[in-house]
């Protein structure tokens, strides 16, 4: 399942868990840069957004504070692309919400506190990030091919 | 293979960043595209800096280079066609200046483009946000620091461009940026349980699971329907609010191709006859149309026999239009998919607020009283071949007249006048609607120059007053 053409952060998000996936493949860091900060404050602003998509899907809290379409869109897309999403959603609904809330917890540590992460959980982040960067990577590569079909013209000849 | 993948994004960046520096020597109406062109330079620059970096990993590298073609060698396009030879010069920059008065801090480039279809794209906040996960905060506002809060491209098209009439469809593209605002003054998860309780019951699942994950692309399927609906209905309001009548005319010319007025576009437009219908309310909320003969209104008493056969034929047309959209074939269609329906009950309930929010949105209101004072008059002028820029009341004193009664008159004398010359001769009927088109074009040349003119005399009088 591809995102929708209109879904509005798939390069923001495309780079930062790129980003994370390069410098969390550097094995545990313990000191973290302002400019790397960034890119973790980036990936959990992600998570937020997927668990308030969960939420809404599978929560109890009726008014999910702030909730925009493209959350219930991203987690839905992690439903179907994610293996290890798809895995826990298919044998518990809470499992799918500890998982995401644990690499939530993981990227703030990562950014307050590093030393202080644990490696298993580092471990998840890590294979979470690497997924979701390449299935934004052909995300974009879809994006690209629905704009060439868009715009048959060549780009300096319209 | 990381080498081979960072060279190939370095080169692109390079080859955008040289065409990018190449374009910005045009002549343009406005200095919009050219800071736009130079912002492209700037950040291929950067581009290229962080590709050539050591950080830059593979996945990083990868993504940057379908960055650069996706999304930034085609605003190329946007520059070269923003060209004074591409565009209709003259009216450039009275639009820009309309979307600069609903839309404060934000600045327009008006270009021509190859499909046949009127958009709008804003082309700063797309950017900043993708930088975003890729450039730290510091290097970000370097970056934008010249560019203005928001930067709109608003594109027309392109063999449309001498066809000034039809250009009134730009102030439906100005309004749609106002978007964002209306919805960040709606309670979007509130609106989103109101659409999942009401698809909860036409979803028939027995599975708990498959009931919820079916529930839940419903509605998101249906949010986004709403919400295109809202949207287009919203920039409608917005263009009858700014142009008058001439909002319906040069909206129904576009209509006219599409394969169906009934039907839900593929990217969730409203049908065609909706949102017709909807300016026809618009219009006659606001007196333009009186609501139970559905002719126009704002017709001074006594009008000349010179004008009196437009009048004829543009409320012979209006009623016809108004009879095709009141057919309501659109909400029976629409009624056919249980999602559509749910989509478009909760899109109609929120149709009083758009207008509301429509009405407060614009500034300076076309209104009917301007449209009596000011069209008849105009008309007068089309009729002896003259520019409708203004109203001669003697060889010292006239008046400057609005940009919605230039089109106005120009749409009136084409429905009203020259329509039926089309039956009777071909040859003739092209010749007069390119004369209309020219006469249009050279009168809102001509009230921007005047306009110009009387700013400067005021100024130079406020500083004479202060010397004395």
């Amino acid at each position: 399942m591809a995102l929708s053409p209109t879904f509005p952060s798939l390069y923001k998000y495309g780079f930062a868990t790129s980003r994370a996936a390069d410098l969390l493949s550097k094995g545990s860091p313990t000191e973290i840069p302002h400019e790397e900060r960034e890119v973790f404050s980036a990936c959990s602003d992600l998570v937020e957004r997927i668990l308030k998509g969960r939420e809404f899907l599978f929560g109890s809290n009726v008014e999910v504070h702030n909730l925009r379409p493209e959350d219930v869109e991203i987690f839905t897309f992690l439903l179907d692309t994610d293996r290890v999403t798809k895995k826990l959603a298919a044998s518990s609904e809470e499992e799918v919400r500890r998982y995401f809330q644990e690499i939530y917890d993981t990227f703030k540590l990562l950014i307050t506190n590093p030393r202080g992460v644990d490696e298993a959980k580092l471990g998840n982040t890590r294979e979470f990030v690497n997924s979701i960067a390449d299935s934004l990577i052909e995300n974009a590569r879809e994006s690209l091919r629905r704009r060439q079909a868009e715009e048959p013209s060549a780009a300096f000849h319209d | 293979m990381i080498n081979h993948a960072r060279s190939s994004a370095f080169l692109k960046a390079e080859q955008i960043h040289e065409h990018a520096a190449r374009l910005k020597l045009l002549p343009f109406p406005s200095s919009n595209p050219a800071l736009f062109a130079t912002f492209i330079c700037n950040l291929c620059q950067k581009l290229r800096d962080r590709i050539a970096s050591s950080g830059a990993g593979e996945k990083e590298t990868t993504l940057i280079s379908l960055f650069l073609v996706d999304r930034v060698a085609p605003t190329l396009r946007f520059i070269e066609g923003a060209s004074s030879e591409n565009t209709p010069a003259s009216l450039v920059v009275p639009v820009e200046k309309i979307g600069e008065e609903v839309l404060r801090g934000c600045r327009f480039m008006v270009r021509r483009q190859s499909r046949y279809n009127y958009s709008e794209r804003e082309l700063r906040g797309e950017l900043q946000e993708a930088l975003e996960g890729l450039l730290p905060e510091t290097e970000r506002n370097v970056l934008f620091k010249d560019l203005p809060s928001k930067l709109f491209a608003i594109s027309f098209p392109s063999f449309e461009r001498d066809n000034a009439l039809l250009h009134v469809n730009f102030a439906h593209e100005i309004a749609h940026p106002l978007e964002q605002d209306y919805l960040d003054g709606q309670n979007q998860a509130a609106i989103l349980q109101e659409l999942k309780a009401e698809i909860e019951n036409v979803t028939e699942e027995n599975d708990p699971f498959r009931k919820r994950m079916e529930v839940t692309r419903r509605v998101t399927d249906a949010a986004r329907k709403r919400q295109a609906a809202l949207m287009e209905i919203l920039s409608d309001t917005i263009s009858a609010i700014v142009f008058g009548p001439s909002a319906l005319f040069a909206l129904y010319e576009v209509a006219i191709l599409s394969t169906s007025m009934d039907r839900i576009s593929a990217d969730f437009h409203p049908p065609w006859r909706f949102r017709l219908r909807e300016i026809f309310r618009i219009l006659e909320e606001r007196e333009f149309v009186d609501p139970t003969t559905f002719k126009l209104r704002g017709w001074p008493e006594g009008i000349p026999d010179c004008i009196s056969g437009v009048k004829t034929e543009v409320d012979n047309w209006l009623v016809k239009l108004h009879g095709k959209v009141e057919d309501h074939s659109d909400m029976r269609e629409i009624e056919k998919d249980p999602i559509n329906k749910v989509a478009y009950d909760s899109a109609g309930r929120a149709l009083p607020g758009i207008r509301e929010f429509a009405a407060k949105s614009v500034p300076e209101h076309y209104t009917p009283s301007v449209f009596s004072e000011e069209v008849p008059e105009l008309l007068k002028r089309l009729h002896s071949n003259l520019p409708p820029n203004r109203i001669e009341y003697s060889l010292e004193k006239n008046q400057q007249v609005r940009l919605a009664s230039i089109l106005s008159s120009g749409w009136l004398f084409k429905l009203g006048e020259l329509e039926p010359v089309f039956s009777i001769d071909r040859d003739i009927y092209i010749q007069q609607v390119r004369t209309l088109n020219r006469l249009v074009l050279k009168a809102i040349q001509l009230s921007e120059i005047q306009e110009e003119y009387a700013r400067k005399a005021n100024k130079q009088h406020d500083g004479i007053a202060k010397q004395v």
